[in-house]
């Protein structure tokens, strides 16, 4: 039985638009002007236990929306969905104690009470008996560095620190399934770094099946053998990351500015052009010869600026797709 | 030294910055009819209350049914166009907001008072349907008559307002040296109501409280006015008390200015 | 019952994290404290002005008044500590999203939203209400047997629910009224009328406060209860409207719930 299985899963949000105004609102409570907005179409997803999978895809894709309908917090519109054997959204208590949800930014912890508060209250809620919480609290306190903080206050935490203490309350119950969203948003690189490390020592020593949700390049690299891409709610890529990286990972994006306008044809020889409009230009090169380009640029063109980064996932979900429009009037299977 | 232009700026500054708090405190509405509420539940339940009290008596301490129920029903629209509350000031200086403010060429004083004063204009706007609400509930008991809304009537409502905005001016310099002033304006709010006669008229409470309220500046804020409107107080009494009115007025709003000034020491030192 | 050991454990978590959080602002902790004391004392005042001048007030003693005011005190103030914080909270955490994570718990949803926070300078309200239902009873001699009493805790309780299934059942609008705020102020302002004896109103305020909004059923009946001076038919009206409301309220929730689970949070 497979950890996860998701098939044809999907969710139309109904947006009710108003005009503004007083006359607007009496004219909505005759007739509303309905907008749907397909947030996941028709995802399939087969996840196997122990697998580390991560889900990527820019803002607004529906990765969330999918995290949301496997924790059982939405209905999907159509499709199903089981989670360790459960239907997610039956919220089944049983259901609830084997798995964990982590959205960054969005915190479980007391905020005025030390983290030991916190998860003694976890214990209560996930009925964890003494003995293995007080172990599970050492272990995951140590791994992640935190024995120390167990006793300051949430509020008084950096970000960083933080999030590592949600973390650990989170798995305080061994979870079976982790769904974390976008866990390293906002924090500083060696939070995150520290984070990454986590994950991947819970995957392993666990064996639990972690599903992770980012628009971090890194987060996915560090982590994840298999990326499930997810672009205006469609599974767009399902395979190994390898695969996906030895394309980009050799590349480096530069993005010139210039201080007057230059002709594309001026760019001859620096790279492939992925974007010029006259006064800025964004080139892709092989990341070994990333600074002979931009020193070509420099000594050759009239360039004010130029920053030269890794690629992130939307270029590569541009240059994924760059061939194939995006899924623009889709199909919508409409709720009843 | 004032002179026509001036003069003229100054006006124009003055409508621009009463327009603004104007659109400002209509945007509250919604929340102002929730405070309103919040009023009017004790304006009909305290006189019921005395109402039921009666028994077979016809006045209570000189007060008839219908004296009892008008000297309510204009406690309630004074109050609407007289009270003030420090909040704002409070939390411009605790926020540092009370910078920005510095920084513009109109006294902070002015905005604050802008900001009252169009705020206690829309809440009485927005009280009159609760107020006709009120009028039906106590139909019975409204042929009572003898208002006075002469010149002396208007002069104390004026300086009611000037006395309530003094009063809560100084109370919110209170910020400037203590971290939670919370609690401090709750008790004011009830006691210094108290002592207005928000509660229950002056005469009803008993003698010790009665002469407190007297030498406190409270009961110029509502009751004095409420009592001029009922025509309640003989001639001379009514201009002692509008002298009197006067006097607490300048007396408030000199420590006001006075605490303003040392408080603004201490505020830009600290240098927010 | 092994479910409802598992929930009072779970409750208990509560009211000590609560209590941890509270000494640490000792300060501010008894300031809050002082001021809900002051309100009832100022309602308190009112009564003794207006008893220092006569003897009844719609057929209603000094004493039994007091018994009412300590009552309707004793019901909002265990409102206040245990389930408003909380109701008044939903909005906010609905619009941030925090909701969600409440969703994911192996523990009944309402429960975990309604009974998070607990107020506990409201306590000491709840404490001096004690007090004044004990100092009415004494001014007004009202004599006390084992039934009366268990009356009264019985109109209590129902007092205490039918003010949590109004609220209850305003804050679940804000499910689908998600940007308007305080939108239990109004009721909140309104729920004061049920200090004063319904007596005083005319009959037909008098009838929507005891069969529509039932404001009557928070304090005066409990408090006729006690004074022996009840109609014996109010206490399964009672009971039957405090179930109503917490049925429905039960009801409300689990839809808005579904709703939300829907419509994507």
């Amino acid at each position: 039985m497979p950890a996860i299985l998701a098939e044809d899963l999907t969710k139309v949000y109904v947006l009710h638009q108003r005009d503004p105004g007083i006359a607007g609102a009496v004219r909505s409570l005759f007739r509303r002007k309905r907008q749907e907005v397909l947030a996941a179409d028709r995802i399939n997803v087969r996840i196997e236990e122990g697998e580390l999978v991560g889900f990527l895809g820019p803002n607004g894709a529906g990765k969330t929306t999918t995290l949301k309908m496997l924790s059982g917090i939405l209905y999907p519109t159509s499709g199903r969905a089981e989670v360790l054997g459960f239907v997610p959204w039956e919220r089944r208590p049983e259901f609830q104690k084997q798995f964990s949800l982590v959205m960054g930014q969005k915190n479980q912890l007391w905020w005025d009470l030390p983290p030991e508060e916190s998860f003694l209250l976890f214990r209560e809620l996930y009925e964890i008996p003494a003995d293995v919480y007080r172990q599970r609290v050492k272990m995951l306190t140590e791994m992640l560095e935190i024995s120390h903080l167990m006793n300051v206050q949430v509020r008084k935490l950096s970000l960083g620190e933080r999030m590592k203490c949600e973390l650990a309350a989170a798995l305080l119950h061994r979870p079976r399934v982790v769904f974390l969203d976008e866990p390293t948003i906002g924090l500083d690189v060696v939070s995150q770094k520290r984070i990454r490390e986590f994950i991947r020592q819970t995957n392993r020593e666990d064996g639990s099946t972690i599903v992770l949700t980012s628009h971090y390049m890194d987060d996915v690299r560090a982590l994840c053998e298999r990326v499930v891409i997810v672009d205006h709610g469609r599974v767009v890529y399902d395979d190994s990351l390898a695969r996906l990286v030895s394309r980009y990972t050799d590349s480096k994006h530069l993005r010139l500015t210039f201080s007057k306008p230059v002709e594309q044809s001026d760019l001859g020889g620096l790279g492939r052009v992925s974007s010029f409009d006259g006064l800025s230009a964004e080139l892709e090169s092989p990341r070994d010869e990333a600074a002979k380009v931009a020193a070509a640029a420099l000594s050759r063109l009239p360039v004010v600026d130029i920053e030269i980064r890794d690629p992130d996932v939307e270029d590569v979900i541009r240059d994924l797709f760059q061939h194939r429009p995006p899924a623009a009037a889709p199909d919508a299977v409409v709720a009843g | 030294m004032m002179n026509a232009a001036s003069l003229r700026t100054a006006l124009r500054k003055w409508r621009a910055v009463l327009g603004l708090h104007f659109q400002d405190s209509l945007a509250y509405r919604a929340q102002g009819v929730v405070w309103i509420l919040t009023d009017i539940i004790p304006t009909v339940t305290l006189p019921l209350m005395w109402l039921a009290a009666y028994g077979d008596r016809s006045h209570l301490r000189g007060f008839s049914r219908e004296g009892l129920v008008a000297y309510y029903l204009a406690v309630s629209v004074v109050s609407n166009l007289v009270f003030a509350h420090p909040w704002e000031i409070a939390r411009d200086i605790k926020d540092g907001r009370l910078s920005i403010y510095l920084t513009r060429p109109f006294t902070y004083c002015g905005f604050i008072f802008a900001s009252n004063l169009t705020w206690r204009l829309v809440r009485t706007m927005l009280y009159v349907p609760f107020f006709l609400v009120i009028l039906a509930i106590f139909r019975h008991y409204l042929s009572w008559g003898g208002f006075q809304a002469g010149w002396e009537f208007w002069a104390s409502l004026v300086l009611a307002h000037l006395l309530s905005f003094q009063i809560a001016w100084l109370l919110g310099m209170a910020a400037f040296y203590l971290v939670e002033v919370g609690g401090i304006y709750e008790f004011w709010y009830m006691i210094g109501g108290f002592l207005a006669g928000q509660m229950a008229p002056l005469e009803l409470l008993p003698e010790a409280v009665r002469s407190a309220a007297q030498v406190m500046p409270f009961s110029y804020v509502l009751w004095f006015p409420v009592q001029v409107f009922l025509g309640n107080l003989p001639e001379d009494a009514v201009m002692r008390g509008l002298a009197v009115q006067a006097a607490w007025t300048v007396l408030m709003g000199v420590a006001g200015q006075a605490l303003w000034r040392a408080g603004l020491r201490r505020y830009t030192a600290v240098g927010i | 019952m092994k479910v409802l050991r598992r929930y009072l454990r779970l409750y208990a978590v509560f009211f000590r994290n609560c209590l941890v959080r509270e000494m640490e602002f000792r300060g501010n902790f008894l300031a809050n404290c002082a001021t809900t004391v002051a309100w009832l004392v100022y309602y308190l005042f009112f009564i003794e002005i207006v008893y220092a001048l006569t003897d009844q007030v719609a057929g209603w003693s000094k004493g039994e008044t007091l018994v009412l005011a300590g009552s309707f005190s004793l019901s909002w103030g265990l409102m206040n500590a245990l389930f408003s914080p909380n109701l008044s909270r939903l909005p906010e955490e609905i619009q941030k999203g925090t909701f969600d994570l409440v969703l994911t718990k192996p523990v009944d949803s309402q429960f975990l939203a309604t009974a998070r926070m607990v107020n506990l300078a409201e306590f000491a309200r709840t404490l001096m209400s004690f007090l004044v239902v004990g100092y009415g009873v004494r001014e007004a001699a009202i004599p006390l047997t084992v039934t009366g009493v268990a009356v009264y805790l019985v109109l209590m309780a129902c007092s205490v629910m039918i003010l949590f299934g109004i609220d209850s059942l305003i804050m679940t609008l804000s499910f689908w009224l998600v940007r308007i705020r305080n939108l239990d102020a109004a009721f909140w302002s309104v729920s004061i009328i049920a200090r004063y004896p319904v007596d005083i109103f005319e009959r037909t305020l008098r009838n929507i406060l005891t069969f529509f909004l039932p404001l009557a059923f928070v304090a005066t009946v409990p408090a006729r209860g006690l004074a022996r001076t009840m109609e014996p038919w109010m206490l399964p009206a009672a009971v039957a409207i405090a179930g109503f409301l917490i049925a429905a309220s039960r009801l409300f929730w689990l839809k808005a719930a579904r709703s939300y689970s829907s419509a994507g949070g």
